[in-house]
């Protein structure tokens, strides 16, 4: 058995048991310290990294919203560019219209007594004319007449031949001219 | 265990602690640096999007008021070749024509085309041109070829063209 002894003086053991060891209270006081501190940041780091992590997430679903809004809108796109495109072209064909009303009625204003035709070829701004008539001053004529009807601008030279038709002297003609556009001849008609 | 072992073993511990706790403030801060990060992109990209979204209906707004517009012209489009077809040879009937042979011709310009060969009066020929102007969709005379036949007759071929829907 061990038997502990303090053999110095009372005053002196007295002291001791009363006195206050600093330097153990000063590493208390900044442990302590330095576990608030740490324990606030942990704590402030994992609220902090919570919300940023629930910002991410509306972040990616807002994108993936805002792509799928984009690709809808670029089907709508496509197809109203598409439809705007046939629109155009639709319009495009009805301005190319051939003007056959304007250029049969051309035709038949114009053709005199004498003057029959066997055939007509009408394209997009030109067209041929075949016939017979009595005589060649009638065939001028009937390409004056076809000039002054503001559909044909200008006829080319009238290539003629004599021949017989059942016993009958004519001529057999071929007649050339370009017919003007379906517009300028809306706006000539409305001149005259 | 002595005193002496115990307070050792508690300042282990509290060092432990610490230490644990400063590892945590590192990952956190790491993982913050890194949200950071991702949410400076992710606002960017959503930016982006926005500005795409917006662009595009813009867009839309002026497709449709083209559109609108192109439409008070109250054109009809046919829907297909067969409509096609059918309005050009319903206008032929009506009018007392007879086609020989209606086939369909290639035309370039994303266009569709038939070449009708037709025979009747000549007096039936022309409201026939007539009506298919008047028609309200698009389609129009791209050539006629006529040669005069017996009574009045003509005979001869014409190429109508028109958009077709689809």
């Amino acid at each position: 058995m061990k038997i502990k002894i303090d053999l110095r003086p009372r005053e002196l053991i007295e002291q001791k048991k009363t006195g206050v060891n600093i330097a153990l209270i000063i590493v208390t006081v900044i442990f302590l310290s330095f576990v608030a501190v740490s324990g606030t940041t942990f704590v402030y780091g994992y609220l902090t990294s919570r919300s940023l992590q629930a910002e991410v997430s509306r972040l990616n679903d807002d994108i993936a919203m805002l792509t799928a809004q984009n690709r809808r809108l670029s089907n709508e796109i496509a197809r109203l560019s598409l439809q705007e495109k046939m629109y155009g072209n639709a319009l495009a064909l009805l301005r190319e219209e051939l003007p056959t009303l304007e250029f049969i009625e051309a035709v038949e204003k114009a053709l005199p007594k004498g003057v029959w035709l066997t055939s007509a070829v009408q394209k997009q701004g030109s067209a041929e004319l075949k016939g017979f008539s009595y005589n060649e001053n009638d065939i001028v004529v009937f390409a004056r007449g076809l000039i002054d009807t503001g559909v044909v601008p200008n006829v080319a030279f009238p290539v003629t031949k004599r021949t017989k038709l059942n016993g009958t002297a004519v001529v057999d003609f071929s007649l050339s001219c370009s017919v003007g556009a379906i517009e300028s001849i809306g706006k000539a008609g409305e001149k005259k | 265990m002595t005193t002496k072992s115990k307070s050792s073993l508690l300042v282990l511990l509290l060092f432990v602690f610490a230490g644990a706790l400063i590892y945590g403030e590192y990952q956190f801060g790491k993982t913050i640096m890194e949200l950071r990060r991702s949410i400076e992109t992710l606002t960017q990209q959503r930016a982006v999007l926005e500005r795409t979204a917006l662009e595009q209906t813009r867009q839309i707004s002026v497709f449709k008021k083209a559109l609108a517009e192109l439409e008070t012209y109250q054109l009809g489009i046919p829907a297909n070749e067969v409509d096609f077809y059918s309005l050009v040879q319903k206008e032929m009937e009506k009018n007392g024509m007879k086609s020989n042979i209606i086939r369909p011709v290639t035309v370039g310009g994303g266009r569709s085309a038939v070449e009708i060969n037709f025979e009747g009066p000549y007096l039936a020929f022309v409201p026939t041109l007539s009506d298919w102007r008047s028609l309200n969709v698009a389609v129009r005379v791209s050539s006629v070829t006529m040669q005069g036949a017996e009574d009045l007759a003509v005979k001869g071929s014409v190429i109508l063209e028109s958009v077709i829907g689809k």
